[in-house]
């Protein structure tokens, strides 16, 4: 029975590629056939949403967890490998992608409960306090040893470098809650390293924008020899800080009185949230990722709409994380990491290796169980939008290097984002937490008479 | 009014659609034929108070195409279905045919008004925009809509014979005139395309193109799909198959319906999946009809005064030959009697989103003469047909009940 399983399973496969290649060959006619008509978009849309899907499928049996597929979809099918979607469709695409990523912070923080917290206190406080100080230094001095190979910093005067160092520890620092969610939602994991990361990854984004402008205000007078330390990144923190949380909490009490009194159509309402509150907060100066994340803690542990809030966002998550992901992978410039991918290979690696370090120590002085203490550092090497919004903001500000530095951040956070999922899912395999069900498939209906 | 505020216009449309339908999926408020939102967007629009520009119009056309698509998409899943119940091939056919009719006749009543009242010297059959124009008005004016005849036959708790062949019918008649949008679109080469194709050939492509891309989805979900993964799937061969229409300045209508055709007709999940769209249906026909209310400037529409009336009195007529055909061949149709033709009047959504559809791929006198035809159609309609269907369903012997809403438990129920 189990090799006719095997071998059925194997079929659908096959199959779901050929439709897959056919899908391709539809829209690689398209491509050739027409010009100038309508905006590409809705097309490459649905194309990225379904050959995501397929991928996802069809790699599964191999342990390579589904947002890898969606990113390798989104790189193929991307302006650097087969044209499938254009530069031009990618920018586009990000209006969804906002809504993508902003129902991805409000189910994160919704997934943030406090018992869950409490239980994870002693390990989440070391690991804070480590992961994030000593990653940035350690980060910080790979960077900085590594200079005389990066063609941008080898011409910058050593105080300069020092402080370039120290934007790239602090792009080091930043973790990726979308893609520990993709990894959660798909394995549907429960235990300790499924709350550690969820609970680490969710709160260190406030931890890392108060260290933001730590950095910067630190980094700026050494960069710009003879400019004075400012202390309006500080100004601006608390703006941000405190009144992305204010705004968060108002949005959490209002959608929970929403699920309670109303309760319909919740994804137009999600769909009227990401789409327009994201254009606003914007406009407002907020971090919004910080704000949706603290409406979804708000619903989640101040009312008892929790549980139906978060089912109803995940009914939503399929065709959320593979449209985020692939046009993630779209994005992705592949042309870029061909060449940077040495020294982007050497400084994911020096990452990838302090992280696993600071996990060791701060398990060791939080005591965590043997699992967490060989696994908790998994989660934490995913990098996404965040470590860009950081490079996109330093290549602003800085222009005469920012340009080639943020160049070196996407190649490094590609590879990131490539390997860190794969190594989340292992660790959540290999300590038992992956949930052994899977999801019920779509029952058949009897003929229609 | 500016891009974002017209998007949350939109999105509280579509919340107040969904809102406005029952737990049953059918509304219990507003007009007999679902198309309050068209009345709200004329006078939103250019022609009225000005609040949608043009600008912001076209920023909003990808939408609009998305939003006929999935009409499309779950008017051809639904092909030939009421609720769960299959309609018998003959119906089918019956219906089909009784839409082709009032095509027809709409379309050659309006290519002869539209040639007398502006002769440009072009032979007949080489007038190709006049057929366009005419042929888009046929088939904007050719359905009979299934809400009105619903919702009347809801409020007077109509059962019987006549009732049931008149959901078939209204149900079954949407197939030429999505087909025949198709070939409409090839008349005029599509500007999106680069080699030059005969319109027969192009025609052929869109419905292979809406075909194919139902079976494959089809196929997708017959395999190991989870039930979360359907929405994925479905979602997104419908976004290929709208966004390679719109791609190609095809006709989004015909390969939206004949995807919706394709799936139904292959697909072991049709119950699930038409149960997973079905909600869908009126959140998004309420920010689409409301964008084509918007849309709609008469004064771009020539002789305007002349042809409106034309096209409304040729509706009628093929209505009458409707009628008469269909209680010639069914005779406890006969009971309805004449009230039953103003009862056949009624139409809606997808007469507005076949304007919607022609205003959007012929932009200027063409398209707007087909949008103006819809509404005007519709505005007919909504005035005659309830009372006229009403009428009908009592000479028959099949309403129970004075009109008036349901009563409050049912609605709860």
């Amino acid at each position: 029975v189990s090799g006719t399983g095997e071998h059925r399973r194997g079929a659908n496969r096959g199959v779901e590629l050929l439709l897959l290649a056919v899908l391709v060959g539809l829209m690689l006619l398209a491509s050739r056939a027409t010009e100038g008509g309508g905006s590409p978009a809705l097309a490459a849309l649905g194309f990225l949403l379904l050959a995501g899907t397929v991928v996802a499928n069809v790699l599964e049996p191999i342990g390579i967890p589904h947002l890898t597929a969606y990113l390798l979809t989104g790189m193929a099918a991307g302006p650097y490998a087969l044209h499938l979607v254009d530069h031009q469709t990618v920018q586009d695409l990000s209006p969804i992608n906002a809504l993508a990523l902003s129902l991805i912070a409000l189910a994160g923080g919704a997934e943030l409960r406090i018992s869950m917290l409490r239980s994870t206190a002693r390990s989440l406080l070391w690991a804070m306090l480590v992961q994030n100080v000593a990653v940035l230094l350690l980060m910080s001095g790979a960077f900085f040893a590594l200079r005389s190979f990066l063609p941008f910093a080898r011409v910058l005067p050593l105080t300069a470098v020092l402080g370039v160092s120290l934007l790239w520890g602090m792009m080091g620092i930043t973790r990726s809650p979308a893609a520990t969610l993709g990894v959660l939602s798909q394995t549907r994991a429960k235990g300790p390293l499924a709350n550690f990361t969820l609970g680490f990854v969710m709160t260190s984004d406030v931890v890392v924008v108060v260290l933001l402008a730590v950095v910067f205000t630190v980094a700026r007078p050494l960069i710009e020899p003879g400019s004075p330390l400012s202390l309006r990144s500080f100004r601006e923190l608390g703006h941000e800080v405190l009144g992305s949380v204010a705004l968060g909490s108002t949005l959490g009490l209002v959608l929970a009185a929403y699920l309670r009194f109303v309760g319909r159509q919740l994804v137009l309402v999600f769909v009227a949230l990401g789409l327009v509150m994201t254009q606003v907060l914007d406009y407002l100066r907020f971090d919004w990722l910080l704000i949706f994340i603290t409406a979804g803690f708000v619903v989640q542990n101040l009312s008892k709409q929790g549980d139906r809030f978060l089912a109803e966002i995940e009914r939503l998550g399929e065709i959320v994380y593979v449209i985020f992901f692939a046009t993630a992978g779209a994005h992705l410039d592949l042309r870029l990491l061909g060449q940077l991918w040495p020294l982007a290979l050497a400084l994911a690696f020096a990452r990838a290796g302090c992280t696993w370090g600071a996990g060791q120590v701060a398990s060791r002085l939080a005591e965590d169980p043997p699992a967490l203490r060989r696994w908790g550092w998994s989660g934490l090497v995913s990098q996404a939008g965040l470590a860009l919004g950081i490079a996109a903001k330093i290549q602003a500000e800085h222009p005469s290097f920012g340009t080639a530095f943020a160049a070196m951040a996407v190649a490094t956070v590609a590879l990131n984002e490539l390997v860190g999922p794969v190594l989340f899912k292992t660790a959540l395999d290999r300590t038992g937490e992956t949930a052994a069900q899977p999801e019920p498939e779509v029952a058949a209906e009897t003929p229609a008479t | 009014m500016n891009a974002l505020w017209a998007m949350m216009g939109l999105i509280a449309a579509a919340f107040v659609g969904s809102v406005l339908v029952g737990r049953r999926g059918q509304r219990r408020h507003g007009l007999a034929s679902g198309s309050e939102p068209v009345l709200v967007g004329f006078l939103l629009g250019p022609t009225v108070l000005g609040l949608v520009t043009p600008g912001l119009l076209e920023l909003f056309t990808p939408l609009a195409q998305v939003g006929l698509g999935w009409l499309a998409l779950i008017l051809g899943l639904d092909y030939g279905w009421v609720d769960r119940r299959r309609i018998p091939v003959l119906r089918r056919i019956g219906g089909t045919l009784a839409g082709v009719l009032t095509l027809a006749v709409v379309a050659g009543a309006t290519f002869l008004l539209l040639r007398r009242l502006q002769f440009t010297g072009v032979p007949w059959w080489q007038d190709t925009v006049r057929w366009i124009q005419a042929g888009g008005v046929g088939a904007a004016c050719a359905e009979t809509t299934r809400h009105a005849v619903r919702w009347v036959a809801d409020r007077v708790k109509a059962e019987g014979p006549v009732t049931e062949l008149l959901l078939d019918l209204s149900d079954a008649d949407d197939l030429g005139p999505f087909l025949i949008c198709g070939a409409l679109f090839t008349l005029e080469p599509p500007a999106g395309l680069r080699w030059a194709t005969h319109p027969g050939v192009l025609w052929a492509g869109q419905i292979g193109l809406g075909v194919a891309i139902g079976l494959l989805t089809a196929l997708l979900v017959s395999r190991e799909f989870r039930s979360r993964s359907l929405w994925g799937v479905l979602f997104g061969t419908s976004m290929v198959a709208i966004g390679l229409a719109v791609r190609a300045d095809l006709a989004v209508l015909t390969v939206g319906f004949c995807m919706g055709l394709g799936l139904s007709a292959v697909s072991r999940h049709r119950q699930a999946i038409r149960a997973l769209v079905l909600p869908a249906e009126y959140p998004l026909r309420l920010p689409a009809l409301l964008l084509a209310g918007a849309r709609i400037d008469v004064g771009q529409v020539p002789f305007l005064t002349w042809l409106v009336p034309g096209i409304l009195a040729a509706r009628l007529v093929a209505k009458a030959l409707v009628a008469g055909c269909a209680a010639l061949l069914y005779p406890p149709l006969r009971r309805a009697g004449p009230p039953l033709v103003p009862g056949l009047m009624a139409c809606g959504p997808s007469s507005m989103a076949i304007g919607l559809a022609f205003a959007l791929r012929f932009p200027g006198p063409v398209g707007e003469t087909v949008l103006v035809s819809a509404a005007a159609a519709t505005i007919l309609g909504e005035l005659v047909a309830p009372a006229g269907l009403r009428s009908a369903l009592r000479r028959a012997g099949e309403a129970t009940t004075q009109t008036g809403p349901q009563p409050a438990a049912e609605v709860a129920a």
